[in-house]
C-alpha cells in the first residue's frame, strides 16, 4: 500500500511538466532577433509590451533570453557568455561601466556606417549621450537616460508638518528635513539610501572628484570622498535618520524595497526609472502619496547624477540586420515603454508630453509633468556620470562597496575602509597589467 | 615450454584489459585530465581581461605573483581554511556520534534514519532559500525563539563573525548523513565477540568506544578523512547560496575568489593560478594526512 | 533487579524521545519549506503552526514559468544520458581494474585516484575556456561528457567485482568464455544493486549540480533546474514564498525517490571502497 502511494507520487512528480503551463511556439522561418535581459525584466509588463510593439511593427520576433540571479549576476553573466562567443544579437548594457569593458573586450560591432546607411545621424540625434570611442565609431545606440532625484512620502510630511521640498537644496537641508521627519517609535526614518555607489559617496561624485591619478591609480582616499562617506554614516549610525545598514541586511532590502516599504521612509534618492514602480498598484500596492524633489547638491557642485542604457550588436550575432533594426527601434522607443527620458540631444515639447505625461497619469495626481520635468531636466543642474569607469572599474566597485559596508557595519573604521580599498583597488588595477 | 603458453595467454588478457578500460580513460583524459593540466598551462598565460581573453602570451610567474600579492586573495584563503577546520571536525564528531546512536536499537529506527539522511540528497540552492528565511534576523522562526526571551538573537548570516560558521553549520546538515552511513557500516561490521570480549573484562562503555571500536574502524575514519577535507573546499555553491561572500567580506572563500575573478572580472591567468595553487595545497593536505594514517594505523 | 529494568526502561524511552526530536529538527526545513510555499507573501513570516488558507499561486507562479518545462526535461535528458553512457564506460573498466592483470593497472588507477583529490572548484577556469574552445557550451552535453568517466562509480563498481567470488569466472574461463562475455553474462547480471546504486547516486548528483550547468549554459531553455532556481530570486528579497514552492519543486522529487531506494542509497556509500 506504502510503495503504491509512494509510486503514484513518483509518477506525478514527474508527470508534472507536462500538466504545467507553457507551451512554446515553433519558431518557424519568420524573422527574429534574440537579446538578453535581466531576470527582473522578464516579467515587468512594460518590457513584453515593448517587444510586442516592435514585432507588430516589423514583423521580427524577439526572443528574450533572462539570466538566472540578481542584477550584479547579470551582467557579470552576459560578460561570461559574451567572451564564450554567445551568437546573441542585441547586448544591453545598463550603465556605462560594463559598456565600457565590454567596448574593449571588442564585443560589439561599430556602428557608425551602419547607422548611416539607415539614414540617420546619430551625432545630431543624441548629442553628447552618444558614446563615441577614440576610434571615432560608437558602438551602441544609447536608448534612454536616468536621472537622478529624489522621491518623497507626502502623507509623512504631512503628519510632521514639513512642507514638501522644492526647488534647489543643499544635502545639509536634506539632512534637516530627514531628521525632522525620523519618527523611531512608529520606525519612521527620514532617509533611505542604497549602501552602495554612487549613494554613498554622493556629494564627491557630484564634485566630480576623480576615482583615479593621473597615472591610474586608485584616488579613492579624498577629503571629498571622505566627506561624504562621513556624511553617510552620520546619517545611517549617529542620528539615525536614515534607515542603518544592518537593518537593511537583515529587511533583505532589495532594488524595489522602497516601492514596498515606503509607508516609513519619508524620502528615498535613486533614477527617474522609480517612478514606474510608484505608479504600478499592480505590483506594489500602496496606501500613500508620493512625490518628487531635486536631487540636493554641495556646495559650488551643481551637478545631477544621470547614467544611460545603451544598446549594442554583438559582433556574433546571429541575425545582424534585425538586430539592427532592434537596436534603431530601441533608441527611439524604449523610453516610452519604460517611462523614461529619451538619450535625444534635444527633447521636443512632444517628447516631453510623451515622456513624463505618460507617468504623470499613470502616478494618478501624485505628480505633474512640470514637477519632473523641473525635477530632471529643467532643473540648471550640470550632469555627471554615476558609475566608475576606467580600469578594473567592476572590481573597483565591488571593493568600494564591500569595505564601505564594513565601515557602516562598525566593523572598522574609516582610516581602514580607506586603506584597503586603496590597496585592493590598486592590487586589481596592477592584475590587468 | 610452459611459460610461453601462459605468457601468451597473459598477452591476450592484456589486450582485452586494455580495450576494456579504453573508453573510460579516453573519456576522463579528453574531459577531466586535460582541462586540468589546461589550468597550469593557463596560469602562465596573460589572459587578464576581457580584451586578452584568448591569449597565449607567456606571462612567467606574473599570474602567480599577483595572485600572492592579493590581500583579498589571503582573505578568502584563510577563510576557506576556517571554513574547512569547522567543517570537518562537526560532521566528523557529529557523525560518529549519531553513527553510534543509530547502532542501538529504538522505535522508529528506520524512520528516523531516514529523517537523518534525507537533507544529503537535497540541493544547496533550494537549502539556502529556506535558511535564509529560517535566519532571518528580525522575522525568522528561529530568531522568535530569542524574542520569547527579550533578546534580538544572532544576526547570522548579517554578523560578520557568525556568517562563515553558520554557512559551514549549514553544510554540516547537509553533508552529515554520507558520515552517518559510512561509519554506521563500519560499525556494523565489529564482530559482536569483541564487545563480548570487553564485557568480561568488564570494560565500561567509553574503554569499549577507545579500545574496540577505534581500532576496527581507523581506516574507515580515515578515509572518510581524506573525503571530508576534499568536500571541505567544495563550497562554492553553499557560499553563494547564503551569503555571496557577505557581509563586506567575512565569509569570502577562495571558490568564490576564482570564481570572480575568472568570470566577473576577467582575469582567467590570475583565476587558473589561484586554481592550481589551491590545488596544490589540498593534494599537500591530504598527503600530510595519509602520513598521519600510515603513523597511527602501525601504532593501533 | 525490577528497579534497574525500569531505569533502563525510562533510559531508553529517554534515548528514543532525543533521537525523534533531533530527527525532526534535521528535516524541519523541508516541513518549513512546504508549509511556506502555500502562503501569501504577508504571511510568509507568521508563525510556523499558525491557521492560514493554503493557496496554490506561488507554484503556478513557478510551473507556469514558460521554460519550466524545458528546464524539468533537460533534467530529466542530462541524467539519463549521463547513467547510460557511464554505465557503457565504467562496467568494462571496473571489471578489467577487478579482474584482469595488465601492465600499468596500477599507475593508471593511480592516476585516476589522484585527480580525486581536485575538487571541481579548482578547476572551473581552464574547464570552462577548454569547453569554449571546443564549443561545447550551451548545450546539456557540456554537463554529460565530463560526467561520463567518474573516478567514484570506476571504484564503488570494482569494489563490487572484486566481492563476486573469483570461483564463478574461473569457471566461466574454463568453459572457454571471454572476458567480454563474462562480463555481460556473469558480472552485469549479478551486480542489480551496485548498477541501481549509480543510477541513484548519478541522478542525487546532477539534478544537485549547480556551478556547472550556471556557468555552462547560457540559453534559458537550455538550462537545468537548480541554477533555473535562480530565476526566481530576480524579484529580490520580498517574494519567499516563490522561492521557496520553486525550492519544493527541485527538492520534493529528489526526496521521494530517496525515500524510494534508501537500500540502495545506504548499500552504495558503505560499498564504495570507503572502508579503505
Amino acid at each position: 500500500m506504502k510503495k503504491i502511494a509512494l509510486a503514484a507520487i513518483l509518477v506525478l512528480l514527474i508527470a508534472l511538466p507536462v500538466f504545467a503551463g507553457g507551451s512554446k511556439e515553433e519558431t518557424t522561418d519568420e524573422r527574429v532577433v534574440t537579446t538578453v535581459c535581466r531576470a527582473s525584466y522578464a516579467n515587468e509588463v512594460w518590457y513584453n509590451e515593448m517587444n510586442k510593439a516592435f514585432e507588430e511593427e516589423t514583423g521580427i520576433h524577439v526572443i528574450v533570453q533572462p539570466t538566472p540571479g540578481n542584477d550584479d549576476d547579470h551582467d557579470s553573466k552576459v560578460n561570461i557568455d559574451l567572451a564564450a562567443g554567445s551568437t546573441i544579437d542585441v547586448i544591453p548594457s545598463l550603465g556605462p561601466r560594463y559598456y565600457a569593458a565590454r567596448v574593449e573586450a571588442g564585443f560589439f560591432v561599430p556602428l557608425r556606417e551602419l547607422v548611416e546607411g539607415a539614414g540617420i545621424n546619430a551625432e545630431e540625434k543624441f548629442g553628447a549621450n552618444l558614446p563615441v570611442e577614440e576610434d571615432g565609431d560608437y558602438y551602441s545606440l544609447p536608448s534612454k537616460i536616468e536621472a537622478y532625484c529624489v522621491f518623497y512620502n507626502k502623507d509623512l510630511f504631512d503628519k510632521a508638518g514639513i512642507p514638501y521640498p522644492t526647488g534647489a537644496w543643499t544635502w545639509d537641508d536634506y539632512r534637516e528635513t530627514a531628521i525632522a521627519l525620523t519618527d523611531p517609535e512608529n520606525g519612521v526614518y527620514g532617509s533611505f539610501m542604497n549602501a552602495e555607489n554612487p549613494w554613498t559617496i554622493l556629494s564627491s561624485v557630484q564634485k566630480e572628484d576623480p576615482f583615479y591619478t593621473e597615472d591610474g591609480w586608485c584616488n579613492f582616499d579624498t577629503p571629498s570622498r571622505r566627506e561624504a562617506i562621513e556624511w553617510f554614516y552620520d546619517m545611517s549610525n549617529i542620528t539615525k535618520c536614515q534607515m542603518p545598514v544592518d537593518e537593511m541586511l537583515n529587511e533583505n532590502v532589495s532594488w524595489n524595497y522602497y516601492a514596498m516599504a515606503g509607508d516609513h521612509l519619508a524620502m528615498f534618492s535613486q533614477g527617474n526609472w522609480f517612478t514606474r514602480l510608484l505608479n504600478s498598484q499592480a505590483d506594489y500596492p500602496r496606501d500613500w502619496k508620493y512625490g518628487i524633489a531635486l536631487t540636493p547638491a554641495p556646495e559650488g557642485a551643481n551637478n545631477n547624477i544621470v547614467s544611460a542604457a545603451y544598446n549594442s550588436i554583438n559582433v556574433n550575432a546571429e541575425h545582424p540586420e534585425e538586430a539592427l533594426e532592434y537596436v534603431l527601434w530601441l533608441s527611439e522607443n524604449q523610453w516610452r515603454f519604460e517611462g523614461g527620458i529619451p538619450a535625444y540631444a534635444e527633447m521636443t515639447e512632444e517628447d516631453r508630453q510623451i515622456a513624463f505625461g505618460a507617468m504623470a497619469e499613470a502616478s494618478e495626481g501624485q505628480i505633474t509633468v512640470d514637477d519632473l520635468y523641473n525635477c530632471l531636466v529643467n532643473n540648471g543642474m550640470g550632469a555627471v556620470q554615476s558609475d566608475i569607469i576606467g580600469t578594473a572599474a567592476d572590481e573597483y566597485n565591488r571593493i568600494a562597496n564591500e569595505e564601505l559596508q564594513a565601515y557602516f557595519l562598525d566593523l572598522q573604521d574609516l582610516d581602514t575602509a580607506m586603506a584597503n580599498i586603496t590597496r585592493r583597488v590598486n592590487e586589481a588595477i596592477q592584475s590587468y597589467e | 615450454m610452459n611459460k610461453t603458453r601462459l605468457s601468451k595467454s597473459a598477452r591476450r588478457d592484456e589486450r582485452t584489459g586494455y580495450l576494456l578500460i579504453l573508453p573510460f580513460v579516453l573519456a576522463f583524459a579528453v574531459f577531466k585530465l586535460y582541462p586540468m593540466l589546461y589550468g597550469i598551462l593557463v596560469s602562465f598565460w596573460k589572459r587578464n581581461s576581457l580584451r586578452t581573453r584568448a591569449s597565449t602570451d607567456f606571462a612567467g610567474l606574473d599570474n602567480y605573483i599577483t595572485a600572492i600579492q592579493t590581500s583579498t586573495v589571503w582573505t578568502s584563503f584563510l577563510h576557506s581554511i576556517v571554513f574547512s577546520v569547522i567543517y570537518v571536525v562537526l560532521v566528523m564528531l557529529l557523525g560518529f556520534i549519531v553513527a553510534v546512536l543509530f547502532n542501538k536499537k529504538f522505535k522508529g529506527r528506520t524512520a528516523v534514519r531516514t529523517m537523518f539522511y534525507m537533507p544529503y540528497v537535497t540541493n544547496m540552492i533550494a537549502v539556502g532559500i529556506v535558511f535564509k528565511y529560517m535566519l532571518n534576523p528580525t522575522h525568522g522562526p528561529v530568531n522568535a525563539l530569542w524574542r520569547i526571551f527579550g533578546s534580538t538573537g544572532p544576526q547570522w548570516f548579517n554578523s560578520p563573525v557568525l556568517a562563515l560558521p553558520t554557512t559551514t553549520v549549514v553544510a554540516v546538515w547537509a553533508a552529515l548523513a554520507f558520515v552517518i552511513i559510512t561509519i554506521l557500516a563500519a560499525l556494523q561490521d565489529v564482530p559482536e565477540e569483541l564487545f563480548e570480549v570487553a564485557d568480561i573484562e568488564g570494560a565500561g562503555r567509553w574503554q569499549k568506544i577507545r579500545y574496540v571500536v577505534l581500532p576496527m574502524i581507523a581506516p574507515t575514519l580515515f578515509m572518510l578523512l581524506t573525503i571530508c577535507i576534499i568536500n571541505s573546499f567544495r563550497n562554492y555553491t553553499t557560499i553563494v547560496a547564503l551569503t555571496n561572500g557577505g557581509p563586506g567580506t567575512a565569509s569570502r572563500v577562495l571558490s568564490l575568489q576564482i570564481y570572480e575573478d575568472a568570470f566577473t572580472y576577467s582575469k582567467y591567468g590570475v583565476a587558473a593560478a589561484e586554481g592550481v595553487m589551491f590545488a596544490a595545497f589540498i593534494i599537500f593536505v591530504n598527503a600530510i594526512v595519509s602520513k598521519v594514517r600510515s603513523k597511527c594505523l602501525e601504532r593501533l | 533487579m525490577p528497579g534497574k529494568t525500569v531505569e533502563k526502561n525510562i533510559g531508553h524511552i529517554a534515548f528514543t524521545v532525543i533521537m525523534w526530536v533531533l530527527a525532526i529538527m534535521m528535516v524541519m526545513p523541508f516541513v518549513m519549506m512546504v508549509i511556506i510555499s502555500f502562503r501569501t507573501q504577508g504571511e510568509a513570516y507568521e508563525p510556523i503552526f499558525a491557521p492560514f488558507t493554503p493557496i496554490l499561486r506561488n507554484y503556478q507562479q513557478v510551473l507556469g514559468h514558460e521554460n519550466f518545462v524545458d528546464w524539468y526535461v533537460n533534467t530529466f535528458e542530462t541524467v539519463i544520458i549521463t547513467i547510460i553512457l557511464r554505465l557503457i564506460v565504467t562496467l568494462p573498466a571496473a571489471y578489467a581494474f577487478s579482474r584482469i592483470k595488465f601492465r600499468g593497472s596500477r599507475a593508471i588507477m593511480a592516476v585516476l585516484m589522484a585527480t580525486l583529490m581536485v575538487p571541481g572548484e579548482t578547476t572551473m577556469v581552464p574547464r570552462y575556456l577548454y569547453f569554449s574552445n571546443i564549443n561545447l557550451l550551451d548545450s546539456i552535453w557540456v554537463i554529460i561528457l565530463p560526467e561520463i568517466s567518474e573516478v567514484f562509480y570506476l571504484m564503488l563498481m570494482s569494489e563490487f567485482f572484486r566481492s563476486i567470488p573469483e570461483d564463478l569466472s574461473e569457471a566461466a574461463k574454463i568453459d572457454g568464455l571471454g572476458h567480454l562475455k563474462i562480463l555481460l553474462t556473469i558480472f552485469i547480471p549479478l551486480s542489480g544493486p551496485a548498477i541501481a546504486t549509480t543510477v541513484l547516486f548519478s541522478f542525487i548528483n546532477i539534478w544537485n549540480n549547480f556551478l556547472d550547468p550556471y556557468l555552462f549554459i547560457s540559453s534559458i531553455d537550455h538550462q537545468l533546474i537548480t541554477p533555473a532556481l535562480r530565476f526566481f530570486q530576480g524579484r529580490g528579497g520580498a517574494d519567499v514564498p516563490v522561492q521557496l514552492a520553486g525550492a519544493s519543486v527541485a527538492t520534493i522529487p529528489i526526496i521521494v525517490l530517496f525515500i524510494f531506494t534508501q537500500k540502495y542509497f545506504v548499500a552504495g556509500v558503505s560499498s564504495s571502497g570507503i572502508k579503505g
